[in-house]
């Protein structure tokens, strides 16, 4: 039986904007409408609050000796870490290292460096979808000059281990580490002592789409993507869109501010999920093995389509992913759950369940019954 | 495992104050107070010559941390109290000499409780006794040693520590009384106010705003250059004196040349003013010996000239690097290189007299009334009040 209300369980494609940060983009839009760049006082004001948003973001993530620099998403932020800095940095060498299950935002931007002639070494995860840290040492040429490694994968929620990596890079000072937060700001806690570039998306964490920033340690320097009036301390031209920036900033302290307890609530969520999955392991594999990332709870189908169960829960209001959204319409598996497990027909048929704090048990219930009545009614 | 509970303060030239000495631990003791009132969990104990911070179990790095900016501290050192029984002090002592890394010691023992049975010889060879006996890899050298050990057997306790960092130095903040600080925005004087207030003088600032030559965001800059001086300093008070007309009149009635000379003597005349007004002995600036032409020795002359009142310039021999490298350390500098014109930036004369002569400003400041100038700023001062508490910003 479909229900009314829609069951929202595709967060890490992206998450309902918080009314507050909604509120706060509304007032900055009317309020402070001019230019940060005019020296007008209203033009003045208004480069404050730009500020106090980057201050506000550096403090909420203890970082000191860093740049905040406004975009219009992760894929421009990792666009922008990647390019910008081997285009900089190609005097120093040609080599750049990523993993096999990263975003494609990363993967495809390292592919098209490829094309234009830097060397790409795409390491394999192990079967639990982690990255292995001496993996990474012996992929470290003399001519490397960037490592990009997500933080938490967005299909299964892996947790890789980025403070192990990044002691290792610490010791080559021509490398430079960059790492795709998007899905663990707000989320897991992952320490980021060893990170030179971190990328993060509002719309992840409650905030707006076409926000994010990428952060960077002060000494690294980038090749601007976007030439014009030199905002952005000359990497990211454009007249800064204020409201989506300090929106920025609010959803992110929302989200830090109430990491622990929404942590621990998602945790009860999944932890219902997964012993729904595990009571059935005649229909399901779960391929999210990470116990500390309740966030994503990825599973396959052993003798179903996803996209036809997708398709049902959807009938019924129910909204989960069969791949993640931002290539679904290109392949048909999943090249992530492909892979850890090398199994085609498993990563043709995942289904990612991703929570918000805003979900329910009863929701989850909900999903599970469901599920259940899915698998029995539809062929296999 | 053994952890460390206290931080012993020590004081520095404190000690050679005299009668003063306990009005000044009394002032270092309320500062201290202060500078930690956002941790919930210490107490601070006063002792007659050194004071103890009580961890109870919070993170001592942020609190050593915060300490460091703290004025009047010689040095800071990370302890671990424990009864006066030899016994205790010689496990407690090779429990924290274990968490060290290095493979020579020495242990240097101060008595200062002298009813203590044992003497500092005898202590000292009982605990390098034991630790020899139980941590083989261990040597003693008394010249240079990995782990210098100490261990102060005092009145209430015993006190073992291995780690000492230098602190502020200085003198407490308040206790050299208040100073007219002259702010102009540029590296220079966040750094001589920082000066300032290391040597224990509190500051009060002083600013020449000359709207509409001068911009808006000058204050916003003022103000988060006052928010880091704040770490030393939590209440700063911000005097902004509306001087356009003064520079317009000034403009109006000199050459070229001697303008930058005639708005310097202004500026110490309100500075001199509002010294008076404010209770504060001495006026400070942040000039620097021929760093322009308004800071050559004969102009310094000359534009002194016009107020008895001690003008203190803590950077008049410092060398411009020297003080991009304090700015850097007390983190003033990315807020000073923010591209704001300032008074004396504006109308900047192509060839600024670096040798003015007396008679000659003398004659040039008979044309006009600036008397009449001068009460007018002083009477429409506006005054700003900076502390660390950030205004609340619903919107983020």
């Amino acid at each position: 039986m479909p229900t009314d209300k829609i069951i929202y369980l595709d967060n890490a494609a992206t998450s309902k904007v918080d009314q507050e940060v909604l509120d706060s983009f509304n007032q900055i839009s009317l309020k402070y409408y001019a230019n940060p760049s005019s020296i007008h006082h209203l033009g003045q004001e208004a480069n404050r609050l730009l500020e106090k948003s980057r201050e506000q973001i550096l403090k909420l993530l203890s970082l000191s000796h860093h740049d905040v620099i406004f975009t219009s998403g992760a894929t421009e932020a990792n666009n922008l870490a990647l390019k910008g800095y081997a285009y900089a940095n190609r005097n120093r060498g040609n080599h750049l290292i990523t993993t096999a299950t990263e975003h494609p935002s990363v993967l495809n931007t390292l592919k098209k460096l490829e094309e234009e002639g830097f060397n790409l070494t795409i390491l394999p995860v192990n079967e639990k979808g982690q990255i292995e840290v001496n993996s990474i040492s012996s992929a470290i040429r003399d001519d490397t000059i960037l490592i990009s490694v997500m933080a938490v994968n967005n299909e299964t929620g892996a947790i890789n281990p980025i403070k192990e990596i990044g002691e290792i890079i610490k010791k080559y000072p021509k490398i430079a580490f960059h790492v795709d937060m998007v899905q663990t700001i707000g989320k897991v806690d992952v320490p980021l002592e060893n990170v030179d570039m971190l990328s993060i998306a509002g719309h992840k964490i409650h905030g707006l789409l076409g926000s994010g920033v990428l952060i960077k340690e002060k000494k690294i320097i980038l090749k601007p993507l976007l030439n014009g009036g030199g905002q952005e301390n000359n990497l990211r031209s454009g007249t800064n869109t204020l409201a989506l920036s300090a929106s920025f900033a609010k959803a992110l302290r929302i989200a830090i501010e109430h990491q622990k307890e929404n942590y621990k609530h998602v945790k009860s969520l999944a932890d219902y999920l997964l012993n729904y999955l595990k009571d059935n392991p005649d229909k399901y594999v779960i391929n999210s093995s990470c116990k500390d990332n309740p966030y994503i709870v990825n599973f396959s189908l052993k003798k179903h389509k996803a996209s036809v169960v997708v398709e049902a829960l959807s009938n019924r209001n129910i909204m989960v992913s069969s791949l993640s959204a931002c290539h679904s319409k290109g392949e048909d598996y999943s090249y992530v759950v492909y892979a850890m497990n090398k199994d085609m027909c498993l990563a043709h048929n995942t289904i990612r369940v991703s929570f918000s704090y805003e979900n329910t048990l009863e929701e989850v219930e909900t999903l599970t019954k469901e599920l259940t009545s899915i698998i029995k009614e539809i062929k296999q | 495992m053994i952890n460390y509970d206290h931080i012993m303060v020590r004081f520095g030239e404190l000690n050679t104050k005299g009668k003063n000495k306990k009005e000044f631990i009394r002032t270092l003791y309320l500062n201290i107070k202060n500078a930690l009132k956002d941790f919930a969990n210490l107490s601070i104990e006063m002792q007659y010559d050194h004071i103890y911070i009580g961890l109870n179990d919070s993170p001592y790095e942020p609190v050593l941390e915060r300490l460091q900016d703290v004025s009047g501290i010689y040095a800071l050192s990370l302890v671990y109290r424990c009864e006066k029984d030899v016994n205790i002090i010689k496990e407690s002592a090779l429990a924290l000499i274990k968490e060290e890394e290095g493979k020579t010691f020495k242990v240097k023992v101060k008595r200062g409780d002298k009813s203590f049975p044992l003497i500092s010889d005898e202590i000292t060879r009982i605990v390098a006794g034991h630790i020899l006996r139980n941590s083989p890899e261990l040597k003693v050298d008394v010249h240079n040693p990995d782990i210098l050990l100490s261990i102060e057997v005092r009145q209430e306790a015993a006190y073992i520590f291995t780690k000492t960092v230098l602190g502020a130095g200085g003198y407490p903040l308040g206790v050299g009384g208040k100073t007219m600080h002259m702010l102009s925005g540029g590296i220079d004087s966040p750094v001589a106010a920082y000066l300032m207030m290391k040597r224990g003088v509190s500051i009060e600032c002083i600013h020449f705003a000359s709207p509409p030559y001068t911009q808006a965001g000058v204050i916003y800059k003022l103000e988060d250059l006052l928010k880091v001086l704040n770490k030393y300093q939590s209440r700063i008070r911000l005097h902004i004196v509306p001087f356009t007309k003064i520079q317009e009149a000034i403009y109006d009635n000199a050459p070229e040349s001697y303008c930058i000379t005639l708005m310097r003597r202004m500026m110490f005349r309100l500075a001199d003013a509002l010294a008076k007004r404010r209770n504060c002995p001495v006026i400070s600036s942040g000039e620097s010996i021929g760093q322009v032409a308004s800071q050559t020795l004969q102009s310094m002359h000359v534009i002194n000239a016009v107020t008895n009142t001690p003008v203190i310039r803590p950077l008049a021999t410092t060398d411009k690097t020297e003080i991009i490298k304090i700015s850097r350390k007390i983190g003033t500098y990315d807020i000073s290189i923010r591209p704001y014109e300032d008074c004396c930036t504006i109308f900047t004369p192509k060839a600024p007299k670096t040798m003015p002569h007396m008679d000659e400003v003398e004659e040039f400041e008979k044309k006009f009334d600036y008397e009449t100038l001068i009460k007018e700023a002083l009477n429409n001062i506006e005054v700003k009040i900076i502390t660390p508490e950030e205004e609340k910003e619903e919107l983020l």
